[in-house]
């Protein structure tokens, strides 16, 4: 049996899920919407039984938690993932809308939310003819996505070619997987590898890392990296590129990969390829000479905003996630208009920073640029005249106008 | 200085935030996170709220404006005159892109707003710097504005508070009545006075809200006269019995058994007022007014006074006070416009709106200082 442990109804429906679709698959999924339908002891028991599979929102416990404040919900959440350890066959699969990479160890997987609810139909369908494979879930109605392109990416490996002579002076990064050789043959690229850390968080610690001081004229990212190949990290990661501000935030990028657009074409940031100075190039050596022999014209911070706003990031549809970044944003903004460097409000989700979204954001907006110096001198004389000590009122109309400069 | 800052994500950077927009040195912003913790913060005075309109999980899956959080707030910040913080300028943060939200708040009286900027409708970049120009300027507007609030609030707080607990508005019907009158008038004069002004007000229809503010608080002198006169002064339909008695047995208009009148009035001699009594036989061209209460107010507070004072001392230092604001009331073009002015001078003049909002503060302080003497 599937548990789907979820507060939000809405969203459900945002993707096809109603009643009638749940009354049809009765038999293999039911839906959980608050903490008092699984609050039977009996229940719960059938629940956490070998060969179930439960799908949890991860703030589903917080929001009850907010608004009930019970030490069993507290307790449960925390036993969650003991249980697994007890039933081998019982799995719990985690969803959000701030996981951006599908991961399963044992028996714990994460899962974005979209994915989940765009692929749940495939899953279940497949649970009707007895075929409970996870991958279905993962990755739709092609499972095997994954082995097949392990398989491209060993037969990519084996066929990169060597072409000598090759003398670029230019200064370059390729980012790679530990199972790549590509580089080494031909190219003197500075390298750095790529891990199977790949949340927002972690890609971030990566730019900061290999991106913020040393300037290159061209940067390659795979495709294809971390632990699931079909997320197609590169794109994720060459976007967050282009949101952060680094020496080489507004350099030339290419994607290398082994499998062509049709693989990608419905992927969230597959709008980053229509934006200036991001390509996707074959994974062949070929292809890097070829790269590296364009002639680009520059990309501005002036015309930044315009292309990374190609992209149409939709809003994390969590609902502590969608209203905590609208705070956020909204902070931002202020603080920003007022400039005043967020650092400076300990307070702020600094977490949010890290986030693609809130960075898309960020760069779509033009907050990144400094304000005008006339703005900043405007601020800063109406900080100075409100720190004056204040007059004692005298019963007659303060000027207004010795606050504007 | 006392912000409230309502916001159930106040300590997730806003009040440090707002801290650091606005340093004030002695800034100091309170919390209140949800409408329960809202509702405890209210009866502490504040100098200006900042009000979000949702406070909770509920709120955002909400249509209805009335059942929003922040709406129940304000509702119950506005649902009393008297209540502390009904006269606080109120500036609403909202990340509402509905124009009828704002208008169903203004209704029940936010003065300003803000807008929070939502990543489902982005301002561009000049929209955003004027939205928060805006915000800078309403905040010190309104604290100005806030400050005149609380002084006329606070002196019409105190006039109901007098006059609740002084009995000769309490002994009958007719006198509860003489009471409502003088709370109206108070509440409408605030209105008046502190109703935001329209472009077209100012510059096309001349208003001058000080000056009609005045006349209302003025207006309610006739009512204390009465307040504190007996009623049977005057028959069912209003016709003058011929004895003008005031609620302490002293006499303002008294008809002697010889037919004349007696009447206690005040006169200015020397720079001091001092009262006297006259009597007034039907030859005297003043009689038949006399006779017939046909009086004029500011005799009939000149009487008041002189009937309550105890002493000349106070008598006169109060009959002073009235005098100055009897003087530019005569003057107010609204009333009675001077020669000068009506050849000379344009019906509104900037430089008097500060004078005309000074006297009605002094009216106020008059009525209270009145109030304070019968007591």
């Amino acid at each position: 049996m599937i548990y789907l442990i979820d507060d939000k109804k809405e969203r459900q429906l945002k993707f096809g899920w109603n009643n009638e679709l749940f009354e049809k698959f009765k038999n293999l999924i039911l839906p959980i919407w608050t903490y008092n339908d699984m609050k039977d002891i009996g229940f719960r028991k059938q629940m956490f039984s070998d060969n179930n599979i439960i799908f949890i929102h991860e703030s589903f416990f917080n929001i009850e938690i907010n608004q009930q404040s019970n030490k069993d919900i507290v307790d449960f959440r925390e036993n969650l993932e003991n249980k697994v350890k007890e039933f081998q066959n019982l799995k719990i699969i985690y969803f959000s809308g701030s996981i951006n990479s599908t991961i399963i160890n044992d028996n714990i997987g994460y899962i974005s939310v979209s994915k989940l609810y765009k692929n749940l139909l495939t899953f279940v369908t497949n649970c009707v003819n007895a075929n409970s494979n996870l991958d279905y879930l993962f990755h739709g109605k092609n499972p095997n996505i994954e082995r097949e392109l392990g398989q491209k990416m060993t037969l990519a490996n084996n066929e990169i070619e060597k072409i000598e002579n090759l003398n670029f002076t230019s200064n370059n990064l390729c980012f790679k997987t530990a199972k790549s050789p590509l580089t080494t043959y031909s190219f003197n690229f500075k390298e750095k590898n790529l891990f199977n850390k790949t949340e927002d968080e972690d890609l971030n610690e990566k730019i900061l890392e290999d991106l913020k001081n040393e300037e290159f004229d061209n940067i390659f990212i795979p495709l294809c990296f971390g632990v699931t190949l079909s997320d197609y990290n590169g794109l994720r990661f060459a976007t967050l590129i282009r949101c952060t501000k680094t020496t080489n935030q507004l350099k030339p990028i290419f994607i290398y990969s082994f499998v062509g657009y049709e693989n990608i074409i419905n992927d969230e940031y597959f709008n980053i390829l229509k934006t200036k100075n991001i390509f996707l190039i074959d994974y062949k050596t070929i292809a890097f000479k070829e790269a590296l022999e364009k002639k680009l014209e520059e990309l501005t911070f002036d015309e930044l905003p315009k292309e990374i706003g190609k992209l149409k990031l939709e809003v994390p549809d969590d609902y502590e996630d969608n209203h905590s970044i609208a705070n956020e944003y909204g902070l931002y903004q202020l603080a920003y208009n007022a400039n005043i460097d967020i650092e400076e409000i300990p307070d702020f989700n600094n977490e949010k920073m890290n986030s693609i979204y809130f960075k898309w954001l960020i760069c779509k907006n033009g907050l990144y640029e400094e304000l005008p110096t006339e703005i900043i001198e405007e601020n800063n004389f109406f900080r100075a005249e409100i720190k004056k000590p204040k007059l004692t009122f005298t019963g007659k109309k303060i000027d207004l106008s010795k606050f504007n400069k | 200085m006392k912000l409230l800052l309502i916001d159930d994500k106040a300590n997730n950077g806003w009040k440090q935030l707002l801290e650091k927009v606005f340093p004030f040195n002695d800034l100091i912003i309170d919390v209140a996170l949800n409408i329960e913790s809202a509702n405890e913060k209210i009866q502490i005075k504040y100098d200006l709220i900042l009000l979000d309109v949702r406070l909770n999980f509920n709120d955002h899956n909400n249509n209805k404006i009335e059942e929003f959080s922040g709406f129940k707030i304000l509702k119950n910040i506005k649902n009393d005159f008297l209540n502390r913080n009904f006269n606080t300028p109120i500036i609403l943060i909202t990340a509402t892109n509905k124009i009828w939200n704002l208008e169903a708040f203004r209704k029940f009286g936010i003065d300003s707003y803000y807008i929070k900027e939502h990543p489902d409708f982005i301002f561009d970049r000049d929209s955003s710097r004027q939205n928060f120009m805006n915000f800078k300027n309403e905040f010190i507007r309104l604290l100005d504005i806030g400050a005149n609030r609380n002084q006329i609030w606070g002196i019409s707080k105190e006039i109901i508070s007098k006059i609740n607990t002084i009995h000769y508005f309490k002994d009958e019907k007719k006198s509860e009545n003489v009471k409502s009158r003088i709370f109206d008038k108070l509440k409408l004069g605030y209105h008046v006075l502190f109703k935001e002004q329209l472009q077209i007000e100012k510059e096309i229809l001349k208003t001058n809200n000080e000056a009609l503010a005045f006349i209302i608080f003025w207006s309610i002198l006739e009512e204390l006269v009465k307040g504190v006169t007996l009623s049977n002064s005057w028959n069912l339909i209003g016709e003058f019995s011929g004895n003008w008695k005031f609620k302490n047995n002293e006499y303002f208009i008294e008809s002697l058994s010889n037919g004349n009148v007696k009447i206690n009035i005040s006169k200015k001699q020397n720079n001091q007022f001092v009262n006297q009594g006259i009597e007034l036989s039907k030859e005297d061209k003043d009689f038949t007014n006399y006779i017939r209460g046909h009086v004029n107010l500011s005799e009939q507070v000149y009487s008041m006074l002189a009937g309550y004072c105890q002493d000349n001392s106070s008598f006169n230092s109060k009959s002073l006070e009235f005098r100055k604001i009897n003087k530019f009331r005569n003057n107010v073009d609204f009333i009675h416009s001077n020669i000068k002015s009506i050849y000379e001078e344009d019906l509104i003049r900037q430089k008097d709106l500060e004078e005309h909002y000074e006297y009605c503060v002094k009216v106020l302080e008059f009525i209270n200082g009145v109030l304070e003497i019968i007591n």
